[in-house]
């Protein structure tokens, strides 16, 4: 008799939706968190009466993340209090003209036609196109395992009609949006969600280009701060018996015989369980948690081989007043040659330029609670930021870097900024990595082009290890905060099945 | 040697298909192209 039937290592989205689910199928789970409050990059912390989020700052495709409630006999919009934010974002593009995007697709159409009216047709047909790609693609593609050969035939067996948008995967994001569009500033407005799942324009594989439209499926905030939805998933579990232990670290995985047989905490302890769900870094874990030998040769040439995603500082600020936006979020973008040109002349070379861009995520616009009575707080989501900065070290960059960032910002963006600041702070990937042990503070794990998804991803059920589940960005299908909770639904199926069959003891 | 023109007009092809291309497709096909070697080994995580 084990100790429990399944541990979950790490209090991330996904790790929290695959325990619960599996809580309300009977099995004794218990979430193990090294840090002291759940979530992961979807979290929310406190200082001096202002709740900040740490990283993610917006819930995109929330029928996604509804499913998973729904199998509990729950819904997303009962167990988290959201917030509708409308318009889907602000654009405050290079040359300084605005222009909001409505979540309404006859107004949004009606912004276009003002905005670029030659580009009329252009979004028509993007429209359509990628409309009949993300309903099929939501169907077949989110909730269906990518384990092997097998799985992916199965997958577009279930849904033929991907098959119809498979140029969409042969094309960068670039690529698909200029075959749409041929406006620069059109495209501009555009470029920035690129980095929504990692990677500049023109290397992110193409049917991401699906993301500026489906903003418009519903985007919303976690009314308290975004660690409301794992607080969610939390809940739902611990309605089921569900453990959660925070300032838990696990140091290694035991197994035997090709068997996971449950895990070892950093202080000695062993929690014994014939089922772990890991919700960490699938590089991290399979190179330094499992015991060497256990992994074959080619499996560990496999894993050297993936290239951590992109990390991106985060500037906190604290404000005495509203500050000039018009929305709860706002992208200050570069054209999108230069938005390449900042990942492959800057970003790839270890460089951090002061002229920023990224997003601006004011967050009491949609939930003043945040904050004291009358004051204001922004997340700002920088450009990309390289692990390791050419010559320096972000230790040593910070302050100075902090103090140039919200000059520039005051300079474009944001006026008389330096004067309303209450507080900031800047986390660097190196903050990233030391509070959320995740690897050179990656985001999304592991790169997510072509090569690093589906059957070249970190396979969700392990091929090596009997028991051993992986959720989170690190499996397919990637990722983002309905794309995590996708996985945990895919693990929780995967061990059901397994059980049907006899594979697990 | 028919076949050494044929192939040598396909691999001058290819070359010349490739110059063509913009800049940004040239980088998605290089990024795609470096991952080659590793498709197998990844297939096995």
């Amino acid at each position: 008799m084990t100790d429990v039937d399944v541990v979950v290592i790490g209090a991330g989205v996904g790790g929290l939706c695959a325990g619960s689910l599996l809580a309300h199928k009977g099995k004794r789970v218990v979430v193990l968190e090294q840090a002291e409050r759940v979530g992961g990059c979807c979290s929310t912390f406190e200082k001096d009466g202002y709740k900040i989020d740490l990283g993610a700052s917006i819930i995109e495709f929330p029928q996604v993340i509804n499913w998973a409630f729904e199998r509990m006999g729950t819904t997303f919009f009962d167990e988290v209090d959201l917030v509708p934010v409308d318009p889907t974002y602000t654009a405050i593009l290079h040359d300084g003209t605005k222009v909001s995007f409505p979540i309404d697709l006859e107004k949004c159409e009606a912004v276009i036609k003002s905005f670029a009216p030659d580009q009329l047709d252009g979004w028509r047909r993007y429209s359509k196109t990628i409309d009949g790609f993300l309903r099929a693609a939501l169907d077949g593609f989110f909730l269906s395992p990518a384990r092997n050969t097998r799985d992916v035939f199965r997958l577009f067996a279930k849904t033929p009609a991907l098959l119809k948008y498979g140029s969409l995967f042969m094309n960068s994001y670039e690529g698909v949006l200029r075959r749409f569009f041929s406006d620069e500033r059109l495209l501009e407005a555009f470029s920035f969600q690129s980095f929504y799942a990692g990677l500049p324009p023109a290397i992110l594989p193409g049917h991401f280009a699906m993301l500026p439209y489906g903003e418009h499926f519903g985007i919303y905030y976690a009314r308290g701060g975004m660690i409301g939805v794992p607080r969610g998933f939390q809940r739902c579990g611990e309605r089921a018996g569900m453990k959660v232990e925070l300032g838990c670290k696990v140091d290694k995985l035991i197994s035997d015989d090709g068997c996971v047989k449950g895990v070892r905490l950093q202080d000695g302890t062993v929690i014994t369980a014939d089922i772990v769900i890991s919700n960490i870094n699938a590089k991290k874990l399979y190179l330094d948690m499992v015991e060497p030998g256990v992994l074959p040769n080619r499996v560990i040439k496999g894993l050297e081989s993936y290239r951590y995603s992109m990390a991106t500082p985060m500037l906190y600020l604290c404000l005495d007043e509203a500050p000039p936006l018009e929305g709860h979020h706002t992208l200050m973008t570069l054209p999108m040659k230069e938005t390449n040109a900042y990942w492959f002349d800057h970003y790839e070379h270890g460089h951090f330029p002061e002229e920023q861009f990224g997003i601006l995520s004011w967050t009491t616009h949609s939930d003043p609670s945040l904050a004291p009575e009358g004051k204001h707080i922004v997340a700002v989501t920088l450009a990309p930021g390289p692990y390791r900065l050419a010559g320096t070290s972000w230790d040593e960059e910070k302050p100075c870097l902090k103090s140039a960032i919200i000059d520039h910002l005051e300079e474009r963006y944001l006026p008389e900024l330096s004067k309303h600041i209450v507080h900031a702070d800047l986390s660097t990937p190196v903050d990233f990595e030391r509070m959320l042990l995740s690897p050179e503070g990656a985001i999304y794990a592991l790169r997510q082009d072509l090569f690093n998804s589906l059957v070249f991803r970190p396979s969700a059920e392990s091929q090596h290890l009997k028991g051993l589940y992986l959720v989170g960005a690190s499996t397919h299908p990637g990722g983002g905060i309905p794309t995590v909770t996708a996985s945990g639904m895919i693990a929780a199926d995967l061990i059901e099945q397994a059980e049907k069959e006899g594979v697990l003891p | 040697m028919t076949w050494s023109f044929i192939l040598l007009g396909v691999v001058l092809l290819l070359v010349g298909g490739y110059q063509l291309l913009p800049l940004s497709r040239k980088r998605f096909l290089k990024n795609l192209a470096s991952q080659l070697r590793y498709l197998l080994p990844r297939y096995f995580v």
